[in-house]
């Protein structure tokens, strides 16, 4: 059995065993309107997680999407004010999500900055120009502005049978990017530089437009993420995206996404931030007070990052001696 | 290998299944998520100059005798969700020490303090998770005044009082609001700091975060009293986000490195830790002797140190500990007589604001004395 | 960057043209395949590669040594498309070519393999080979036609491969094999091998030299560098030999000899260079192993070396030669039995062995030797900081004493300590390595493939330094799969066998095809059994 899918088995698994522990001891866990609600709180995170996947799975790290959601998001917000159809702000959205991670794309390919401090920084950029956009009173004060009730954005924080329509875009956009990663050869090329880029090189695979193209899909997922959600939230405070990067980044991680590169896909991504939120969700019906919070996120990408290591060890330990 | 990725497949398939299978039938509640409640809702025009008077449209209720739904308050187990925008930072110790010290005389009750961690997505999480779980009352510290809009009218809806408290109001139609005064405590601030002021000079502002709605800031209300009534120029006004000191220590360094010695003549902050930020920056410039008045807001232990020691001239005293006692009474009152916006009717949030008073350098000795910040030793290390 | 991915390679595509281009048409231009005149190349006013006259066959094996520094992998670069020539001529099947880049090379039919093979791990075989040249309709890949093809491929050439095995866990023969068909799956038609066996057993070496023969005899050219003339000499049909530069002289399969090669790669007879052997053994510095074992490598090793003495340890890899050294050094830690030096128990601490005079060069220079991002002195200098610091402190001006005596003494060049260690050559990280412990007063030094991967000249200095070294009374303990090298430099030879000791040779009766035996399991009559 491939351990791919071995992995993907365990985390599908420790998924399950969640959801059946929380079931048999919370009577409020396992009905429709928490895991619809469940559903819904995941799709933001899960969204930015898939974009996430294509970079980290190409061998880089986006820590933009935070600024870049919330610059996304105050700019659908202003464009819904403005009395734009719906779907054309999403799309919006989605564009102006692949413009900034074009910018990404530009600064680690051509400026040749490293991942980490380019999108850092450009993390930084984005979030300032988010105040730019914000809405000011007449005193220049910021302050902060609702979707109208009238804006058709607000169409899009419906549901259908109670699922909503975030849960649902995120699950078709999940089965998507597993299929273009696992089937066409722009995928094939991001896991070859993730897994060595010098080698990939050599083959002929253009390092620079594979990530260049990494980086704007990520882009694209993150400014759908946001459209959605602010249009879910009723407004896109100027916060919305503030450390989702690196939620974004533990759910890859937990759901087997490993941070070199080369290993992974979508639906690991969508693993994890499930497991998360499942947790947390769960969690809550124990009244945990918060700061377990914080210690049982940090231990889990700690035992998943280790788990990873040992499990590849032992998988390549295991094939190689059969090799021999 | 393409039999066990297919077996994968179908587990994820039958989870999915299972979990909207074994469920139970959406419940129907009474709100959709285009639950319009009346106008008043996101019209954000500038708030009215004045306070909003306590306790107005409260006028369903029959007054004296117990609504439907309420609750024995004495015996039924009450479970209160506590959320706020973060449980680090010395007003949220307060708050819990003021609630928790009243709820030991309710073993019943329990507080379920709940961290947003700045993430206005996850206090509509915690909103709703409050109501799936059916707790009796929500505490809100708001940090998007739109974003729990829905969350909100479904927690009213079904029979869970909501209470926002100190920080943004949430514009929709909820059970109560309870904040300091801050409008009216921030023209009160200008007043006295002028006072010690004289009627000339510049002023800086360093205001709450940017997302609250200016009728209810400290910081416009000062605004408005200088520019309508003295000849003090203001020449800076920076929202902190977050209430944060060293948010607030950087942008007060900022400020000094634009304007030279002489050129500030008072700083005026809308909460303790935002003072304590300007306090250290002008200390780490070197600048502590230029006679920078500050006034703070809040009167945190801090402050009022500060202000017997000279460093500080002022601030508005907002007596954290009674209010959030206070209001720990006002939700039980809720929950006994069933009371929310929907059973009372409201076409407003009733808002209950406690005007604070000025501290300075006189009366300091005697508001240590009685502040609520001292009644435990352990909280000022002292 | 040309974009390839609508492409069907002729060789990776089309599973129904069969492999007709199999046998390279051997009558056309007297079978020369590949034909350089004169090339000329300088870097910066540096002449690397002068008036070279080269040429390969089709269907042969044309094996290329020299010393690091030669030339031997420019001339490479420059037949691949790597760097360009200055000046000469290149032809190939007769006609005249430019070679401006890799995709001229492969156009041409020329594939090369290096060291570090150039395989993604996290990709499978079949994606490996097709990567950049994927069977594809707008960037959808037909994954059933490209398996079928490497299926057909693996048949064809008779490999042991499973096309949707992931790289990452096959074996490094079986990674090398992949690396091949992937060159033959482009239709190569003079594949260029750099140190093929370097990270492969006996046995995987010996696959490989008959797939390599397999080759041959279909056509194809094989240019092959190796250092290791054992290879050379089973597998060359011709042999070149480069030196400064420039092409000393071709020799035909029947005229290889050790020593006629070695004198064309040095220029000078080293036939006088031989290891006398130990001169005098010192009874009262003794390093005595009993009983030891660890985990499942190692099972009841007992051996004594003295000092004055050079010890080669032989066996296969995987015998445990490797992990008895470790664990004497306190890398490894033992499960059982003693180890005493001079009758006190030796540390499991390599702390405190370092202190008590132990060195260890380790088996794999890049993973445990050298420490590539720092430079040359601090390499040195790391593992004497007793000796140049006191109360914590290192004294700079001793430090620097140190290190330049050490590069002066063991000829490391370029001789510049403050050159990273990592961009020196293979040769001089391992002399800096063994400068780190031979500038010690060591009273044990133990040795893992002391001389792989440097040139024969060095080879000579380093056995020079090692003799001397036992000559003042160190115990030296060498690990070699380098049988020439066991043969020369030992005074005694203890071969291993499935973690214990099988058979003991002293200086006079150690040949190489004994030493073979015993590690294979054969008793013979040089050896005393153990």
């Amino acid at each position: 059995m491939a351990s791919k899918t071995i992995r993907r088995m365990i985390s599908i698994g420790l998924l399950l065993i969640m959801v059946i522990i929380f079931s048999i001891s919370s009577d409020v866990f396992l009905n429709f309107g928490n895991i619809a609600n469940l559903l819904k709180d995941s799709a933001y995170l899960g969204l930015i997680a898939i974009g996430m996947a294509f970079v980290i799975i190409g061998g880089g790290v986006d820590l933009s999407a935070g600024g870049m959601a919330c610059l996304v998001g105050i700019l659908c917000v202003r464009m819904s004010t403005m009395g734009l159809n719906g779907f054309l702000i999403v799309l919006a959205g989605v564009i102006l999500g692949m413009l900034c991670g074009f910018i990404n794309a530009l600064f680690v390919t051509r400026v040749k900055l490293t991942e980490f401090v380019a999108t850092l920084a450009l993390g930084f950029v984005y979030s300032g120009l988010t105040l730019i956009f914000a809405f000011r009173d007449d005193r220049g004060t910021i302050t902060s502005v609702a979707i109208p009730k009238w804006s058709s954005l607000r169409a899009f924080a419906g549901n259908v049978g109670g699922i909503f329509y975030i849960t649902i875009v995120w699950i078709v956009v999940a089965v998507i990017a597993y299929i273009v990663l696992t089937r066409t050869t722009f995928g094939l090329h991001t896991y070859s530089i993730g897994s060595h880029a010098k080698s990939a090189q050599m083959s002929g695979v253009n390092n620079d437009r594979i990530k260049m193209l990494g980086y704007i899909i990520c882009g694209a997922c993150v400014g759908l993420a946001v459209v959605l959600q602010a249009s879910l939230l009723g407004s896109s405070p100027l916060n919305i995206g503030s450390g989702y990067e690196f939620q974004a980044i533990a759910a890859c991680v937990v759901g087997g996404v490993v941070l070199g590169g080369g290993k992974g896909d979508p639906i690991s991504a969508l693993v994890g931030a499930l497991f998360f939120k499942t947790l947390m969700n769960g969690l809550y019906k124990f009244g945990l007070a918060t700061s377990w919070e914080y210690i049982l996120q940090g231990g889990i990408i700690v035992v998943a990052t280790v788990f990873d290591a040992v499990f590849n060890r032992a998988t390549s330990k295991r094939l190689l001696a059969r090799a021999q | 290998m393409r039999r066990m990725k297919i077996i994968a497949m179908l587990l994820v398939l039958v989870m999915a299944v299972g979990f909207i299978a074994s469920c139970d039938k959406p419940k129907e509640t009474t709100n959709t998520s285009n639950n319009d409640n009346t106008a008043s809702n996101n019209d954000n025009s500038a708030g009215a100059p004045a306070d909003p008077t306590a306790s107005s449209g409260s006028s369903g209720s029959t007054g004296t005798g117990a609504l439907p739904g309420g609750k024995n308050i004495y015996e039924d187990p009450i479970k209160i969700s506590v959320i706020s925008i973060s449980t680090a930072g010395i007003v949220n110790r307060m708050y819990q020490m003021a609630l928790n010290d009243q709820a030991v005389r309710y073993p019943n009750v329990i507080l379920d303090y709940k961290d947003a961690e700045y993430d206005p997505s996850k206090q509509v999480t915690l909103i709703e998770e409050a109501i799936t779980q059916k707790y009796d009352c929500i505490i809100l510290e708001c940090m998007d005044p739109v974003g729990v809009n829905e969350a909100i009218d479904k927690a009213e809806a079904a029979g869970i009082p909501v209470i926002s408290t100190n920080a943004a109001e949430p514009f929709t139609v909820h059970s109560l609001h309870v904040a300091g005064a801050d409008y009216s405590s921030g023209w009160k601030g200008g007043e006295e700091l002028v006072k010690l002021a004289g009627n000339e000079g510049t002023a800086v502002v360093l205001d709450c975060p940017a997302s609250f709605k200016p009728g209810a800031r400290m910081g416009t209300g000062f605004e408005d009293y200088i520019t309508q009534n003295t000849n003090i120029r203001l020449i800076e006004q920076i929202p902190i986000e977050n209430w944060d000191a060293a948010v607030a220590q950087t942008s007060m360094r900022d400020v000094l490195t634009k304007y030279g010695p002489g050129e500030i003549t008072m700083v005026y902050c809308s909460s303790g830790d935002i003072a304590n930020g300007a306090m250290n920056a002008i200390d780490a410039a070197g600048r502590a002797d230029e006679g920078i008045l500050i006034w703070g807001f809040m009167g945190y232990p801090m402050e009022l140190e500060a202000i017997r020691d000279g460093r500080m001239a002022g601030t508005m005293f907002s007596d954290t500990y009674t209010q959030y006692a206070a209001l720990f009474y006002i939700a039980l009152n809720h929950i006994a007589t069933g009371l929310t916006s929907i059973t009372g009717g409201y076409t407003a949030t009733p808002a209950i604001e406690q005007p604070m008073f000025p501290v300075t350098k006189d009366n300091v000795d005697d508001v240590m004395a009685f502040s609520g910040w001292y009644m435990t030793k352990s909280m000022n290390g002292k | 960057m040309e974009d390839r991915t609508d492409k069907t390679y002729e060789g990776a595509g089309g599973a129904e043209n069969g492999n007709q281009n199999d046998t390279v048409n051997t009558e056309a231009n007297d079978g020369v395949f590949l034909e350089a005149k004169g090339i000329y190349k300088q870097f910066s006013g540096v002449t690397v590669l002068e008036d070279a006259d080269f040429s390969v066959n089709c269907g042969e094996v044309h094996a290329l040594m020299g010393e690091n520094g030669a030339g031997k992998s420019t001339l490479i670069k420059i037949i691949t498309g790597v760097y360009t020539k200055d000046a000469g001529e290149l032809y190939v099947e007769g006609k005249s070519v430019e070679i401006h880049n890799r995709q001229d090379a492969r156009n041409l039919g020329i594939q090369v393999i290096y060291q570090e093979l150039s395989l993604i791990p996290a990709l499978t075989v079949t994606e490996n080979i097709f990567l950049g040249a994927e069977t594809a309709k707008h960037g959808w890949m037909d994954k059933k036609a490209m398996r079928e093809r490497v299926q057909s491929l693996i048949e064809h050439y008779g490999f042991d491969l499973d096309p949707d095995a992931v790289v990452d866990t096959m074996g490094m023969a079986k990674r090398q094999m992949a690396e091949i068909l992937k060159a033959l799956a482009f239709k190569a038609k003079l594949i260029i091998m750099d140190e093929p066996t370097s990270s492969l057993s006996a046995a995987e070496s010996e696959k490989l030299f008959e797939t390599i023969d397999g080759l041959r005899n279909r056509g194809a050219g094989i240019l092959y560098i190796s250092h290791r003339l054992d290879e050379v000499y089973r597998l060359s049909d011709r042999l070149t030999v480069m030196r400064d530069g420039k092409i000393v002289g071709v020799l035909k399969k029947g005229e290889i000899d050790p020593h006629t090669v070695t004198t064309m790669m040095i220029g000078r007879d080293v036939a006088g260079d031989e290891d006398k052997g130990a001169t005098k053994r010192y009874e009262d510095h003794w390093l005595e192993v009993k009983n030891l074992s660890y985990s499942h490598m190692l099972k009841d090793v007992n051996f004594t070396a003295y000092g004055g003495e050079i010890l080669g340890i032989g066996g296969l890899v995987g015998s445990g030669r490797t992990e008895l050294i470790r664990c004497i050094y306190g890398a490894a830690k033992r499960s059982g039995g003693t180890i005493m030096l001079d009758g006190k128990p030796v540390s499991r601490s390599i702390r405190r062995n370092i202190r008590n005079g132990f060195g260890y060069v380790p088996e794999d220079r890049h993973a445990e030797g050298l420490v590539p991002l720092l430079n040359v002195e601090k390499n040195i200098t790391i593992a004497s900081y007793d000796k140049l610091s006191s109360a914590s402190l290192v004294n700079r001006r001793k430090e620097i004493a140190w290190a330049d005596k050490a590069i002066k003494d063991y000829d490391i060049r370029p001789p510049m300590r403050t050159l990273a260690a990592g961009s020196l050559s293979g040769g001089n990280q391992q002399k800096t390595i063994l400068g780190r412990w031979l500038s010690r007063d060591l009273r044990l030094l133990l040795l893992d493939e002391p001389t792989v991967g440097v040139d024969v000249g060095v080879k000579m200095d380093l056995y020079r330094l090692l003799r001397e070294f036992a000559d003042n009374g160190a115990i030296v303990v060498m690990v070699s799969s380098d049988l020439a090298e066991l043969v020369y430099l030992s005074d005694r030879v203890l071969v291993m066998r499935d973690g214990r000791f099988f058979e003991e040779f002293t200086r006079g009766n150690i040949t190489q095809e004994s030493l073979l035996l015993a590690a294979s399991g054969v008793h013979t009559e040089e050896g005393m059994s153990l």
